[in-house]
């Protein structure tokens, strides 16, 4: 079920009615809790036993190294854990990438192998509800906290439907004491969180869909024709469109909760001004890029063992990170690009250092331009459908093609939205968004969400997924 | 002091949203009112959702349905209200699709344990065509079929109610439309097609001013058109295939009808020309054990001609749909007649 569908739009009037009737607060729950698989089963129902498996293998996993003392135990445990998650996602995605690659090296050796096409269906969101299970397990192997009394909040921190399919990734200390007390949202909540699911919206719809993406899809569909203009268009296009596709669908998410009560972690925070690449991970899919660094940067090792173990720790890392967007090369390439930036950015620590401690605007702003500039061309790689067609995009961009792809409508539609957003990023950088729109006039709120309102309901609909859902 | 805040807070919240309900149903209102005043009719965006959606909704078991499948000619051509009236027949399911060969319906229908009467539109040009180019088209929309999720069905029947209701949404008012007429210094005009949740088609004419450039353009892509037909053994091949898919309809119970729907001017003149009638549809209706109607046997289909050759007018789509169904009567009788 999608955000920016009509039937979400009625389930989850549904489920704000049903979470704000004179019920126990267990009830309530529950109610939450068969609302989450029906949003899940809305796609296809039988890969709810997926969850299912995926919720007790942690359920379970998580009370045995609670209850054991013995480090060997609570170790092979944790690998079961370990196990079972890696190995649905491993299965579900990544089976058909590996025995594609099997064969790529069979035959290298001279041995023709000719497998029959794996007929596997990717199901939503398993990677990130895998994640966020592994990280309870993670949490009370590592003893940072006891494992949930409670098999109902626990189900429900696993399946609860705002973030099920796309994120945020939340880690059970976020969510769980949050289901142990009765809550319902008061009208800030309410007033807010629905502000958050329309902007979010508004993001996905008008913003992403409508005027970025179809320049985007012509350009990279036709990657080879393209000229300079075209290649810098279309990868800048992408750069929004992923971005507001995303960022949308967290907006709409923390809205969702917000709306019942719940309070998520933010997922971006103005990630096109960051000053930086490290600055950007930090704003960047804030609730993956902090699961990477807490148990996988960190557990490798972090910066702890040396300045060359650091430096691969965070290459491995970011190509783990790639990967995990997608069971491709290109995804792979694309994490180990923004990989060696880190690297990179880290060696030259103390000059940059130095030019952000410039207290000027100018410095800052041109940090920001670089950084932006470098992330857009390096979307090139995880949007092409070949690392062929992302190095020939990115080799265009600086040859001086002329433009055979993208008009002079596309041109001024995508530079200008583009301009627009690293303004209003820049401006918003230090900002708080709520404090901002609660600061303005209540005519200027109010005309403000009927122009988001009216943008989406003018806007052709033509049914695109959100991009994080084939991840 | 907390409660005051709390109570302060609430009334900020409603008003906001209260401003922005209020502006967005005025607006709406407005907007809505405007374009219906400039000719615009509501329309449901006829895609591989609602296609499938109706094949869905086909009860395959029940001897008294019937589907229509073939092209756009035959999706325009019928009006169901008109035929229930003239045939006492059950509504037909209709799952023709534009520019889109019955063949791979009719396959599906045939395979899939249908016992109804299936009305099978036969385009020459689609259906004798040598490269099944167009097949792909149904694929996908067969393809939609069978991923069609629970979401999907629902999206689908709420998506349509609404787009039945308003014409805000339609493609030809959408921003990117508004912007290419205004810079023209136009209006964007009404379509002159407008689809109903059940997927037929009314097409009126009087609406489209670019009819002749319409006409000169099908002409010219037609003349311009490589593509070839099948030869005498590949007919006889097709044939063959049609013939065992009715057989396996007609073991169920069921019937199958083949249906050429009227054509005149340029377009009939290029049937003629490239799939004439003796050595394609004449080779069909003698080769499968099923009732097939030409229009040029029977002067009262005959009489109907479509504005661009090819399509029926909404307002002659109820005379002939009644004109139809009486030959249907007459040549099947009844559901459960003998």
């Amino acid at each position: 079920m999608l955000f920016n569908s009509l039937t979400f739009l009625l389930f989850f009037a549904l489920v704000l009615f049903f979470h704000r009737l004179p019920l126990s607060w267990r009830a309530k729950k529950k109610n939450l809790l068969v609302a989450s698989y029906v949003f899940y089963a809305a796609w296809n129902p039988p890969f709810v036993l997926l969850l299912w498996i995926s919720t007790l293998t942690d359920w379970y996993v998580a009370r045995g190294i609670a209850r054991s003392a013995a480090a060997s135990r609570r170790r092979a445990l944790l690998a079961v854990s370990l196990a079972v998650n890696l190995g649905l996602l491993g299965y579900f995605k990544y089976a058909g990438f590996l025995l594609d690659n099997l064969v790529v090296l069979l035959r290298m050796v001279g041995i023709a192998f000719e497998p029959a096409a794996p007929d596997i269906i990717l199901p939503l969101g398993i990677s990130f509800y895998t994640f966020q299970t592994l990280s309870y397990s993670i949490t009370v192997y590592r003893r940072d906290a006891e494992p949930s009394n409670s098999f109902l909040d626990y189900a429900l921190f696993v399946t609860f439907f705002p973030q099920l399919v796309a994120g945020p990734i939340v880690r059970s200390g976020d969510l769980l004491p949050q289901f142990a007390t009765p809550r319902q949202a008061d009208s800030r909540q309410l007033g807010w969180g629905l502000v958050l699911f329309t902007f979010g919206i508004f993001q996905k719809v008008v913003l992403a869909d409508t005027l970025l993406a179809p320049s985007a899809d012509l350009v990279f569909a036709d990657a080879a024709n393209a000229g300079a203009l075209d290649a810098w268009i279309g990868t800048l296009a992408f750069s929004g469109q992923i971005f507001f596709d995303f960022a949308g669908y967290s907006l709409c998410a923390i809205g969702t909760a917000l709306c019942l009560g719940f309070v998520l972690p933010e997922n971006f925070h103005y990630p096109y001004a960051a000053l930086g690449f490290s600055d950007f991970w930090r704003r960047w899919h804030i609730s993956l890029s902090s699961w990477l660094r807490d148990y996988l940067y960190i557990s490798l090792g972090g910066n702890r063992i040396g300045v060359s173990r650091t430096h691969l720790n965070l290459m491995l890392t970011m190509l783990i990170g790639g990967l995990w967007h997608g069971a491709s090369w290109h995804f792979v390439v694309w994490g180990g690009l923004h990989g060696a930036y880190l690297v990179i950015e880290r060696g030259s620590w103390h000059f940059m250092a130095a030019a952000t401690a410039l207290r000027g605007r100018a410095p800052r702003l041109l940090a920001a331009t670089a950084t932006f500039t470098v992330v857009s061309v390096t979307w090139a790689f995880f949007r092409a459908a070949s690392l062929r067609d992302a190095a020939h995009i990115v080799a265009t961009m600086f040859d001086g093609t002329p433009a055979a792809l993208v008009d002079a409508a596309g041109v001024a539609t995508v530079s200008s939205v583009i301009a627009a957003t690293f303004a209003a990023q820049w401006w918003l950088r230090d900002a708080d968004l709520e404090q901002r729109f609660t600061d303005l006039p209540l005519v200027a709120r109010g005309l403000f969400l009927f122009v988001l309102l009216a943008s989406i309901l003018l806007a052709p609909g033509d049914d695109r997924a959100f991009i994080y859902f084939q991840f | 002091m907390r409660s005051s805040t709390s109570s302060s807070d609430r009334r900020r919240w409603f008003t906001t949203w209260l401003i922005a309900a209020f502006a967005f149903a005025l607006s709406f209102g407005a907007w809505e009112a405007f374009w219906r005043h400039q000719g615009f009719v509501p329309s449901v965006t006829d895609d591989a959702a609602l296609w499938a959606a109706t094949l869905r909704g086909l009860k395959r078991e029940d001897p008294e349905e019937i589907a229509i499948v073939g092209s756009s000619r035959i999706q325009l051509g019928i009006n169901p209200d008109a035929f229930v009236a003239a045939t006492g027949w059950r509504r037909p399911v209709q799952l023709a699709v534009a520019m889109g060969p019955s063949l791979p319906v009719l396959r599906h229908l045939a395979e899939e344990g249908f016992r109804g009467r299936v009305i099978c539109e036969v385009n020459p040009r689609i259906f004798f065509a040598e490269e099944r180019k167009l097949d792909w088209l149904i694929g996908s929309y067969l393809r939609k079929y069978h991923s069609l999720t629970p979401a999907d069905i629902v999206e689908e029947r709420l998506g349509s109610a609404f787009q039945q209701a308003f014409v805000t949404r339609l493609p030809a008012l959408s921003p990117r439309e508004l912007l290419r007429a205004g810079m023209a210094g136009q209006l964007p005009a009404p379509e002159f097609i407008s689809v109903q949740r059940d997927r037929y088609r009314y097409a009126d004419y009087s609406h489209l001013d670019s009819l002749d450039r319409r006409i000169r353009t099908v002409r010219r892509l037609r003349r311009r058109s490589k593509a070839t037909f099948l030869d005498p053994q590949a007919v006889e091949r097709l044939v063959a295939e049609v013939a065992t898919l009715v057989r396996k309809i007609r073991d169920r119970g069921g019937e199958v009808i083949f249906v050429r729907l009227p054509t005149n001017g340029h377009i009939l003149d290029d049937e003629r020309r490239v799939v004439p009638r003796e050595r394609y549809w004449d080779a069909l209706a003698s080769g499968v054990d099923a009732s097939a109607i030409h229009f040029q046997d029977h002067p009262e289909l005959a009489a109907f001609s479509g504005p661009d050759g090819e399509h029926l007018d909404q307002r002659d789509a109820a005379p002939f749909s009644r004109a139809l169904g009486a030959i249907l009567l007459r040549e099947l009788g009844r559901p459960g007649d003998e």
